[in-house]
């Protein structure tokens, strides 16, 4: 047994304080109810283990955790609430980073989107410029295109057309920008004083010239004139608002 | 204030009582969580469910095996351990910021002089160790390390935690042996 002891009694100290593990372990649970010597011992260490839970300096626990547990054990013994508290806030405060987080992702992906509106509105209207650009070339270098001047109170600019062809370019200066609901026609003056429908447009903000392409329902030779004017959204049957402009074929 | 009577109120549902109980006990064991956790949200963890176990299992609170704090105790160690050891959290083994290391105790009615005395000193005592004997035994007790384990975190050999427990629990021992026993404090074998 002393010889049993000399291997057991450095271990001692370690047992009390839990930290032994394996074989060491279980030599000593097995030498301990044996001898009384290495028992003695070994309570004293662990009157020491047990001396440690006191021998830390005290700490005003949160106010909240009296709160938290008076609630908790409020109502019928032994029945607790669901677990709240710091888990609780804990949580709380992980919801509410996520749910910060999806709004945040939320807004960037309406920004985004706002973006990609724009970008490709912009794009429609350059790809409507540019083959606006592009007729307007044509009829320009058509053999028989005539041009005319055109004029309105405050703007002015340039028909090019070709008489035989249903299809004119209209180049403006100074039309200003329409308020939303509001958009520029153009009517062609038939022979009997009759308006027949150009099409509508907006001016192009931020530039200096607007190019219209004129679609009419016949050769521009059929017709005496042409005008443009102020009409709600989506166009009129027939003129309704402001001649802006106007002239002569 | 009788804790003992106060504990078999609480094992019979009153709510008044267990309150009582936590305003006497509660800087102990929010201090022994907050020193085992090192964080202030872990420590209320910890301290509150130490506190709703007492709610649950006054009634296996046995007053000749040991003081209701010490029993307390217990099982916040046992309930802080739990937490340790499903967390990935790291020892502190310096004291937490919060506690308060002045070391001005509120004596529990049930509590000695001697008995705080007792504890106080041997608080000192562990202050006292070598900062490797103390790191030692901080790991295996307040955080549950195997010898193994404390070498693998100390990055020492595996005899050498031996030693350094061995050692420092050896002062410790004669620092406690040189107080007289007064009341029993063994709190490790009741109901938890």
């Amino acid at each position: 047994m002393a010889d049993d002891c000399q291997n057991i009694e450095p271990l001692l100290a370690a047992h009390a304080l839990g930290s032994l593990e394996g074989d060491e372990k279980a030599q000593v649970e097995a030498h301990l109810p044996a001898c009384p010597s290495c028992r003695v011992l070994w309570s004293e260490y662990r009157a020491v283990a047990d001396g440690l839970l006191m021998a830390v300096p005290e700490a005003m626990p949160p106010d909240n955790l009296r709160r938290s547990l008076a609630r908790r054990v409020a109502g019928p013994a032994g029945a607790l609430p669901a677990s709240n508290g710091a888990a609780d806030r804990r949580l709380t405060s992980w919801r509410f980073a996520f749910g910060v987080a999806i709004a945040g992702l939320l807004l960037v992906n309406l920004v985004l989107l706002q973006q990609v509106i724009g970008l490709r509105q912009d794009q429609t209207r350059l790809q409507q410029e540019l083959g606006a650009g592009q007729i307007a070339q044509a009829i320009a270098a058509y053999p028989d295109a005539q041009s005319v001047l055109i004029e309105g109170q405050d703007a002015y600019g340039t028909l090019v057309y070709d008489p035989a062809r249903p299809v004119a370019a209209m180049y403006t200066w100074g039309l200003q920008p329409l308020p939303a609901g509001q958009t520029y026609q153009v009517w062609l003056r038939t022979g009997d004083d009759g308006r027949v429908s150009g099409g509508t447009f907006n001016s192009s903000g931020g530039k200096a010239f607007t190019l219209v392409v004129i679609r009419a329902p016949d050769p521009l030779q059929d017709f005496s004139g042409f005008g443009v004017t102020i009409e709600p959204e989506g166009g009129s049957l027939a003129p309704t608002g402001p001649n802006v402009l106007g002239g002569d074929l | 204030m009788d804790l003992v009577r106060l504990a078999a109120r609480v094992a019979q549902g009153d709510q008044e009582a267990f309150l009582a109980l936590y305003d006497h006990t509660s800087p102990k064991v929010y201090g022994l969580a907050l020193r085992m956790m090192g964080d202030a949200m872990a420590a209320e963890e910890v301290a509150q469910e130490a506190f709703l176990r007492l709610w649950t299992r006054a009634e296996t609170f046995r007053p000749g095996r040991g003081s209701l704090l010490g029993w307390l105790l217990t099982i916040t160690r046992h309930v802080a351990l739990d937490h340790l050891r499903r967390s990935t959290r790291r020892p502190q083994l310096a004291e937490p910021p919060d506690a308060d290391t002045g070391w001005e105790p509120r004596l529990s009615d049930e509590a000695t002089q001697t008995e705080e005395a007792r504890w106080r000193s041997l608080y000192f005592a562990v202050q006292a160790l070598p900062d490797e004997q103390q790191a030692a035994i901080t790991c295996a007790y307040y955080h549950g390390m195997s010898h193994s384990q404390i070498a693998v975190y100390l990055g020492v050999p595996l005899g050498t935690v031996k030693t350094r427990l061995r050692l420092g629990m050896e002062k410790l021992r004669q620092v406690w042996a040189e107080w007289p026993e007064d009341t029993p404090t063994d709190p490790s074998d009741t109901g938890d």
